[in-house]
């Protein structure tokens, strides 16, 4: 049944706040391997899909899978949105990186010298390892978000699901997150990104899925990035609502 | 200062340190997920529990009254998270509309409980504003074994009470359970207020979870040095308290452990490096300073 091609199959899901439909019988496969952006207008339901896509939130209707790689479950890799992040707590950015393995760690058990070792590999990889020991409060919005990055690259995943990781960051962070990004896609990871900025999307993705409230368009960039999608995506807010 | 070899004096002591350390810890993890008023809720919703215990069992020991006060907390605490899920009342009006509800019902079974005989001298009316004076070597036991026990559930679930507070969505996705964490934080945020009404009353044991938390955050940007600290201001603060109420005459300890602690974070407020107001001031008066050095410097040489 499950396609070994997809990294992402969604079968009629169905998301809803206070019983007003968020994501309305969505069916989408993303492919395996790719950069992936997920597009669409406020309120469209991006970062529902996503959190769905992760068992975060309660769903009406629907199903969520993660296709086998080679016979094992993969691990997943998430990046929040940076605005839900509690900038406060009490840690360093060494320590939110760390946390990228608490989940292969297991309960109960501490992280070892490897696994901050490990986690301290990884900020150098997003070019923060000079900030390791500083309190996330203490870093700009675009080092914040690398840290983020950092710690779902300690995940180790196969599938990494980032909610908007371009938000808030200056151009060259920016370019420097789409090269990690595509470094991931060399190692035969799949990546897939909320996105906002339409200029963009040929350059950075493989794949768009372009969504409000349903599926408008789900393919490869060259095949369904054209203008007809995009003034069906994000002109007929109003439409699909009354639709509804 | 014979007072320092009064065994009453030292029990008193003991006890209060124990339950400030207690607090602060328990607390630290209330005030970090933003459940500072559970403990509110919760100690306000005990008194009930301890009248109603009183009135059914008619034994005035605290091992009872304390299980009254443990089931009509949970209680308390069960039915705003049902109001919660099931109504479109917001967790704050919850908590306020259960926590005055179940007070009021416990002064007015408290009013019905002192008209019984043996009420007179069973000091109920001391769990609203507490009594350490009445503490005895059991209830410094019962503290410290209970104490130990959160300590060591503190230890063992480090990571993920830290990971779970910071960022819960992170939590859930790397396999830690929301609603096994979030029911054992509360869960032993519940105890460490059964443990501390005797002692500090219902209406202030929350400034025992909440203050030292607070004052600790001041002085620390790493969660395991805000836990040890806020452990040491609760410590400090049930020691001086006991004393200072020790030697005056009649100052009762509940109030006098939260003034000393409120003091210790008023200071820290003000004091603290870094985060204090007065360094945040100075900080800015330098640098304007700096400012204008450099810019009469630079017009001096032109």
């Amino acid at each position: 049944m499950s396609n070994t091609e997809n990294a992402v199959e969604v079968s009629r899901l169905t998301v809803a706040y206070n019983s007003k439909p968020v994501l309305d019988n969505v069916d989408l496969e993303l492919p395996r391997g790719m950069l992936t952006a997920v597009m669409g207008p406020n309120g469209a339901g991006k970062t529902t899909l996503i959190k769905a896509m992760l068992g975060l939130i309660p769903r009406v209707e629907g199903q969520i899978s993660f296709p086998r790689i080679d016979g094992k479950k993969p691990c997943i890799g998430y990046v929040p949105q940076s605005e839900s992040i509690d900038r406060d707590f009490p840690v360093s950015v060494l320590d939110v990186v760390t946390m990228g393995c608490y989940g292969r760690i297991g309960w109960v058990k501490r992280p070892t010298r490897d696994d901050r070792d490990f986690a301290m590999a990884m900020l150098k990889k997003t070019g923060m390892e000079e900030f390791a020991k500083r309190q996330i409060s203490q870093l700009s919005g675009g080092q914040q978000q690398r840290t983020f990055i950092a710690r779902a690259l300690a995940q180790r995943a196969d599938v990494y699901l980032m909610d908007e990781p371009f938000k808030g960051v200056d151009s060259d962070t920016e370019k420097s997150i789409i090269a990690l990004l595509k470094e991931l896609r060399s190692e035969g990871k799949t990546v897939v990104a909320v996105h906002h900025d339409l200029s963009t999307v040929s350059d950075y993705f493989d794949w768009v899925t372009l969504i409000n409230m349903k599926v408008v368009a789900n393919g490869e960039v060259k095949k369904v990035f054209t203008d007809e999608n995009l003034n069906l995506t994000y002109r007929r807010v109003g439409k699909a609502g009354a639709a509804l | 200062m014979n007072i320092l070899y009064d065994h009453t004096f030292l029990t008193v002591a003991a006890g209060s340190a124990a339950l400030g350390m207690i607090s602060g810890v328990i607390g630290s993890f209330a005030v970090l997920r933003k459940q500072s008023l559970l403990g509110d809720g919760v100690s306000h919703a005990a008194l009930p529990g301890v009248a109603a215990a009183f009135l059914i069992t008619g034994v005035k020991s605290s091992g009872i009254l304390l299980v009254g006060a443990l089931i009509s907390g949970l209680l308390a605490a069960l039915l705003i998270s049902v109001i919660v899920k099931y109504s479109k009342v917001k967790f704050d009006a919850a908590l306020a509309a259960v926590m005055s509800g179940f007070f009021g019902l416990g002064t007015v079974l408290l009013t019905c409980a002192q008209k019984l005989p043996n009420a007179a001298q069973s000091g109920l009316s001391t769990f609203i504003y507490g009594q350490a004076s009445a503490m005895l070597t059991s209830d410094i036991v019962l503290i410290s074994v209970l104490s130990a026990v959160l300590l060591t559930l503190t230890l063992l679930f480090w990571k993920e009470f830290k990971l779970f507070c910071f960022d819960r969505d992170f939590s859930v996705q790397s396999g830690f359970s929301e609603k096994k964490l979030s029911l054992l934080l509360s869960f032993m945020t519940v105890i460490t207020v059964i443990l501390g009404i005797q002692t500090v009353g219902v209406v202030l044991m929350s400034a025992m979870l909440i203050i030292p938390a607070a004052a600790a955050r001041q002085w620390s940007d790493r969660l395991y040095s805000n836990i040890i600290l806020a452990a040491f201001f609760g410590g400090f603060s049930g020691v001086f308290g006991a004393l200072t109420s020790g030697l005056g005459d009649g100052v009762p300890t509940g109030p006098a452990i939260v003034i000393t602690a409120s003091a210790i974070a008023l200071l820290s407020l003000l004091f603290a490096p870094k985060r204090g107001i007065v360094n945040r001031i100075l900080q800015r008066k330098i640098s304007r300073l700096r400012l204008t050095v450099t810019f009469k410097g630079g017009n001096e040489k032109q």
